[in-house]
């Protein structure tokens, strides 16, 4: 927010602080600013025609115009304390720390508040940042409400008034749009929607992230000519909710319309420092956030309009329209409970199909024809065969430098993707390598011969290997330091990787397990009981059982959020919201034999199955979601 | 130590350097200047308000520091504030509305947070004609405008 104006004191108060709220006062270079000619400046934002300006008094005895704090504290206050009953010597002393003030980046400002470091965003003239974060109010004292009641939404800072639509959440931002023509802009601003959207945990895929904070995937994309149905902003929202079509006069507020730097504000700033402190979620170059380049942050500045439309039409590019990514996302969401979705079958593996993983790029799948194959995600075709295990391929994972397989040879091989050949071949195990994971210097396999044993990454040497289970062990995890294992015996294992050492042992299963999953937080397992048990991982209570197979439950995905997909013997595979524990999507009729392994995204699952077959359940059918994928 | 605040209408309060230190307005100001026994002035918040904030500031001065994880979420949630601030925040919408400026000012982000779900909570569940009698707002759309908006909202509503 900015009430960045001259720090002329004596006009601050047509200014009308609780109308303008969060805009931006346009800089003039003299003390003779557009604020003198009143209502007929352009770039002054007087609310919504037909609002009766609330009463505001001024009481000149008591009422100096008052500085509102917009960044460091140093910027606003004098180096040493001062009376305020001398306003104007006040302001000479504000001057002083504040040349230090600017050039010390600064997140520390309060909602609303504009750091320092961005000056652009409240003019264009690099030097009024100096005056800019004088923005005044009026007095408190000074509102004399009629009854008390107060339209808080139009009086407020803009972007305080913005967190709350935020915390009112989404499907009450339909009824705000409702109460009138001030209300009525936030359900227009495209920073409300872009804050929506990520305020839904589950909505945070890499790829939504890349689109909120770098626009990495829409530029790249468009640049590469990929039009598609984009989802471009224009400089009056969508076709369908715009405000000239309606003939709303909504005016445009908000910097962050214009520009992703809705990450100057705090609050963003603390999502995004949350992101990058969870190892679930993509490291995002804060720096990169925080410092937009140097034409957004031109436009993110409020100037008159005709500079705007000039500075705009870069920016068409790359600004998503988070109103409709949300409406897209939303349809998602609607088409995975209603089971709507388009399914492709890959076919080209001689025998069953153990294992698969992908992304948005490739799908990489292996199977008891001993072949490892790779299809590219968009075509469908095989791209590569890969050759090297004696035995079925029964387990694989990948990153973007490796792919690591175990095989019922007892091996497993680390691959070379340039090459396509194997790099190393681990050779302890005594029997079949049944599950296999992987961090950044070490890789774990399980193996029917029943132990754990952990590698080295970068030359396979072996460190450790861990006994205990009674049984194969069928599944394993790795999650910062943690292994959590399942076996035959029934129990699920936590051990430490560093050491060896036994953390913990779940025991609740009646049967054998088949499959794990652990993000840090929960593991969610499967077994031959019929059952999934999610169990908090810390304290070893099982939370939730989930019922519905009707045979063994050999594989399970689960990431971090509220869905797990399950597939089991009995050939179904079934999505279930892990929280209520209720299955919401059962998907019958596919395969015609035991489900192996399943992988699920945004918008699509992966399955794999004896039938020889690997099946993609693709959700964004209709729709535009590559950017939130 | 003590810190001494000084409200726009010269009101001087007594505080403890944590108390203070809350505020992250002030936090930065005693870090760049030291402390200091001159009272701080808050040109902005008078001592009505002022009062209202040290009781909070005061409440919660040994609250744990905020951890980056907790955040992960916000704003999402607006049903979880504790008992003790809800029934802090059970004053009249002047006082909500001046608390939200000051902490705002004051830069003292758990109140500016707990003020913001507090409207939001007056909010939510209601209908666009109770907001209005609730905040006294005049509806200033007409009916073409009204019904333009509900059919933007179709797809919302489906949901």
């Amino acid at each position: 927010m900015a009430f960045s104006s001259k720090p002329s004191l004596k006009k601050m108060w047509k200014l009308s602080w609780m109308k303008s709220g969060y805009q931006s006062e346009p800089e003039t270079d003299d003390g003779a600013n557009n604020i003198e000619s009143g209502q007929s400046s352009p770039m002054l934002y007087t609310g919504p025609s037909g609002q009766t300006p609330p009463a505001v008094t001024i009481d000149k005895a008591t009422s100096e115009f008052i500085p509102v704090y917009k960044g460091n504290a140093s910027e606003y206050m004098p180096t040493s304390p001062l009376s305020l009953s001398q306003p104007s010597s006040m302001r000479t002393f504000m001057k002083a720390p504040l040349s230090q003030a600017s050039s010390c980046p600064s997140n520390r400002g309060p909602v609303g508040s504009m750091p320092p470091a961005s000056p652009a965003r409240s003019g264009m003239k690099r030097k009024d940042s100096i005056v800019s974060s004088a923005g005044r109010i009026a007095d408190i004292r000074s509102i004399t409400p009629t009854d008390g009641r107060l339209d808080f939404l139009t009086y407020l800072p803009y972007e305080i008034a913005m967190v709350i639509v935020i915390y009112a959440d989404f499907p009450t931002i339909t009824t705000i749009s409702q109460v009138s023509k001030s209300w009525n802009r936030f359900a227009h601003d495209n920073a409300v929607w872009r804050r929506l959207f990520l305020q839904q945990r589950e909505w945070r895929t890499p790829r939504a992230l890349a689109t909120a904070f770098c626009n990495s995937q829409s530029m790249k994309r468009r640049a590469q000519g990929d039009s598609g149905n984009s989802s471009t902003l224009c400089l009056s929202p969508s076709p369908g909710i715009s405000p000239s079509a309606s003939g709303l006069n909504t005016p445009k507020v908000g910097d962050d319309n214009f520009a992703t730097p809705d990450s100057m504000s705090p609050l963003t700033n603390r999502i995004l420092s949350a992101y990058s402190g969870s190892s679930l979620r993509p490291a995002i170059n804060l720096q990169h956030m925080v410092a937009p380049s140097p034409t957004l942050s031109m436009v993110n500045g409020f100037e008159g309009q005709k500079q705007r439309q000039q500075l705009l039409p870069p920016l068409k590019r790359t600004v998503p329209d988070w109103r409709y990514l949300f409406q897209q996302r939303l349809e998602l969401d609607r088409h995975w409970s209603a089971g709507i979705a388009d399914m492709h079958t890959l076919t080209g593996h001689a025998d069953s199909v153990y294992c698969v993983q992908y992304d948005h790029d490739k799908i990489v799948t292996g199977s008891r024809d001993r072949t490892i194959k790779v299809w590219d995600s968009s075509t469908l075709q095989c791209l590569r065969t890969m050759t090297g295990h004696d035995a079925s391929v029964l387990c694989l994972k990948y990153d973007d430098t490796m792919l690591i397989t175990g095989s019922s040879d007892a091996t497993v091989i680390v691959w070379d993707w340039e090459s396509g050949t194997p790099k190393l071949r681990l050779v302890s195990h005594a029997a079949g390598v049944l599950d296999v994971a992987f961090d950044q210097e070490h890789i774990v396999s399980c193996s029917k011969d029943c132990t754990i044993k952990v590698w080295r990454r970068s030359d396979g040497k072996l460190l450790r290997t861990m006994a205990g289970h009674r049984g194969p062990v069928n599944a394993v995890q790795l999650f910062n330091n943690r292994i959590v294992s399942a076996s035959g015996d029934s129990l699920i294992k936590m051990w430490n990787l560093k050491t060896g050492e036994l953390i913990r042992t779940f025991t609740g299963h009646a049967r054998g397990l088949a499959c794990v999953q652990f993000d840090g937080k929960t593991i969610v397992s499967g077994s031959s009981d019929q059952l999934i048990k999610v169990w908090d991982a810390e304290t070893g209570e099982c939370k939730q059982t989930l019922r519905g197979h009707k045979d063994l439950v050999r594989t399970l995905h689960y990431d971090g959020g509220n869905r797990a997909v399950s597939g089991s013997y009995d050939q179904t595979i079934k999505v279930w919201d892990i929280d209520t524990g209720k299955c919401t999507l059962d998907l019958k009729d596919a395969h015609t034999s035991w489900v192996f392994d399943v992988q699920f995204s945004a918008s699509k699952i992966v399955s794999t199955s004896q039938d020889q077959k690997i099946i993609i359940w693709d959700f964004a059918k209709g729709l535009d979601v590559a950017d939130i994928n | 130590m003590a810190i001494i605040l000084r409200s726009s209408n010269d009101e001087d309060f007594e505080v403890s350097l944590e108390v203070a230190n809350q505020s992250i307005l002030i936090k930065n100001l005693l870090d760049d200047i030291g402390t200091t026994s001159d009272p701080i002035p808050l040109p902005n918040v008078n001592s009505k308000v002022l009062k209202k904030v040290i009781e909070y500031c005061e409440h919660h001065q040994h609250d744990p520091p905020i951890i980056k994880d907790e955040y992960d979420d916000v704003p999402r949630r607006s049903d979880d504030i504790p008992p003790w601030d809800e029934q802090f925040m059970k004053v009249d919408q002047e006082m909500l509305f001046e608390i939200l400026l000051a902490s705002n000012y004051m830069d003292i982000k758990p109140l500016l947070d707990l003020g913001c779900k507090t409207v939001a909570n007056m909010i939510r569940g209601k209908s666009a004609e109770e907001i209005r009698t609730m905040f006294n707002i005049k509806n200033d759309f007409n009916e073409e405008e009204l019904a333009q908006i509900k059919r933007e909202n179709e797809w919302a509503e489906a949901h």
